[in-house]
């Protein structure tokens, strides 16, 4: 629960998004308890990222509600950070990782408003939050995935922001580089954030999440890891079956060919 | 030095200022090509000012280009979202546009004086004799007056929105997840990127006006890591060009335009061989230090 009674930090009554006529959400209810780290699993095209577009509001739903910390509408930027794929950012531009984290601070200034000594100050601790005091001024470019990655979380710390969502932040990181940005996503949660993060790491569920959501255009299974992810669930997400969904809800499975 | 040796140099000077700043945005976005659409498109905008207001030069003339430029950058949006690759989108977009201008031009423009190689190549010695006069006061030469303005058009723009076009550069998906109305700043920006390529491309033509706009930057990017640098080192590589090419094409008797577009392809060459970070010399000279340390480490 968080400071302000709230339970749900979350909540996604509804949701149906479609682009172009063809539905990508189907239906959602979630919620993401205050100060828990959910995940989002579900095959390439399931509407992982689509949903965090809505939860930010930069995606419109075209049925439902979305409420961030109880309120609906287009959540501030100090109520929601978004981290977004590696692949949407243009690493070869010449900034520094220091540069990068204070972006964290613009969402709180209106565009007349210049970096304060705050603000730099902010970075800097958002910086060492992530441990990469040593690479603040090296170019972004530089950094390996996994700095990357711990950049881009320095700079959502540095937003300060009551929940934090992140598009696939584990994706083509080593094994070690993965750890250590978990166990940093870890500590935030156990410091009261609210975590979610698509992945397709499946491994790191039930060590690092409290609960999972599985999509695939709806949700086809959602709880605590352990229990969630059996092989029955996880072949319907994924597998070599097809499911099938008749129009009573029921669920029926072919074999695909 | 003559005056009209100065001015031709101001000119030319303001010229690749003004380029090769609004040109890194260009070339950090991946947008170079853009330019170069844009420069091309603006033709078809001058012809069509002029069908309708039967003047040459002057503001409707302005206007109609660098509108012409804008609607270039939402034709290629249009055609990329609509599953045209970029890269065609950018091909199809300008040589059409530019091609119905000169279709149009040849059609109802044939008996003024509005020439297609005037308007690829330009003639910056013609510069000082264009003056621009306010109340019976000579102020200098009109180009001097129209680039110097664009020049502090998008450094006035860019300077207030600073923050916002270089978070919408580097992650536009994060910018616009703060509320920054990313589709808008990309207009506002294609807006200056045209307004910039007009004001050059009336006084020096298309092609030198496309090669500030994407040498001088390509050049900056190789020389350093810092954002600001860059665009600093961009306007100087630029106006080293432009006035290396002149004396070049004074000595040689060469045409001008020319001269300053392989000046400013000359110093990307440079830099590209001996930049001290990306250079190709430097690069292969430390690996060889790494193997012979690596090798003595071992031995």
């Amino acid at each position: 629960m968080s400071s302000n009674g709230l339970v749900n930090c979350i909540e996604v009554e509804g949701v149906t998004v479609s682009f172009d006529g063809r539905t990508v959400l189907q239906d959602i209810h979630w919620s993401v308890p205050c100060g828990s780290a959910a995940g989002i699993i579900g095959p390439n095209g399931g509407g992982k990222s689509t949903l965090l577009r809505t939860l930010i509001g930069t995606v419109r739903p075209d049925k439902g509600t979305v409420r961030i910390m109880g309120r609906t509408g287009r959540p501030s930027p100090g109520l929601l950070s978004y981290v977004p794929q590696n692949e949407e950012i243009a690493w070869h531009f010449p900034v520094s990782v220091f540069d990068v984290v204070l972006q964290g601070r613009l969402g709180k200034k209106k565009w007349w408003e210049r970096i304060s000594p705050e603000d730099r100050e902010a970075a800097m601790a958002a910086i060492r939050r992530v441990r990469l005091e040593e690479h603040a001024f090296r170019p972004i470019g530089d950094l390996s995935g996994g700095q990357r990655q711990r950049a881009l979380l320095a700079r959502a710390v540095a937003q300060d922001a009551q929940i934090i969502l992140l598009d696939e932040p584990a994706t083509g990181l080593d094994a070690t580089a993965q750890h250590d940005l978990l166990e940093i996503l870890d500590e935030m949660r156990d410091e009261g954030k609210t975590i979610v993060a698509t992945t397709h790491d499946l491994d790191c569920l039930t060590d690092h999440f409290d609960s999972v959501l599985c999509l695939r255009g709806r949700v086809v299974c959602q709880g605590v890891p352990r229990e969630t992810l059996t092989p029955e669930t996880l072949s319907l997400v994924f597998g070599r079956h097809v499911a099938v969904f008749t129009e009573q809800g029921e669920v029926t499975m072919i074999e695909h060919t | 030095m003559l005056i009209e040796d100065f001015w031709v140099m101001l000119t030319a000077g303001l010229v690749a200022s003004s380029c090769g700043f609004i040109g890194v945005y260009l070339i950090l976005r991946r947008m170079a090509m853009v330019g170069d659409a844009i420069s091309h498109s603006v033709l078809l905008g001058i012809v069509l000012a002029f069908l309708a207001t039967r003047i040459l030069g002057g503001v409707w003339m302005f206007a109609g280009a660098a509108v012409a430029g804008l609607f270039a950058t939402f034709l290629i949006q249009l055609l990329h979202r609509g599953g045209a690759r970029e890269d065609a989108a950018i091909g199809v977009t300008f040589t059409g546009l530019f091609a119905l201008g000169v279709v149009l031009l040849s059609l109802y423009a044939g008996d003024v004086h509005l020439d297609t190689e005037h308007v690829l190549f330009g003639e910056l010695a013609y510069v000082p004799y264009d003056v621009l006069i306010w109340q019976s006061v000579e102020l200098g030469p009109r180009a001097v007056w129209t680039v110097g303005a664009a020049f502090g058009l998008t450094l006035l723009v860019t300077g207030l929105l600073f923050k916002e076009f270089k978070v919408c550069a580097f992650d536009p998906a994060f910018a616009l997840s703060l509320g920054i109305p990313v589709t808008l700043l990309h207009y506002v920006q294609m807006t200056l990127v045209s307004v910039t390529t007009v004001a050059a491309f009336e006084s020096v033509g298309a092609v030198l006006a496309v090669a500030m706009l994407i040498v001088p930057g390509a050049t900056a990017y190789l020389l350093t890591d810092r954002f600001g640098w860059m665009l600093g080192l961009s306007v100087v590589t630029g106006v080293v060009s432009a006035w290396t090419g002149y004396a070049v094409a004074v000595w040689l008797d060469v045409s001008i335009s020319g001269a300053m577009a392989t000046a400013a392809g000359a110093v990307f060459g440079l830099a590209f061989l001996f930049a001290p970070r990306h250079g190709v010399l430097p690069t292969a000279l430390r690996r060889r230090r790494l193997t012979r340390g690596g090798t003595g480490a071992v031995a």
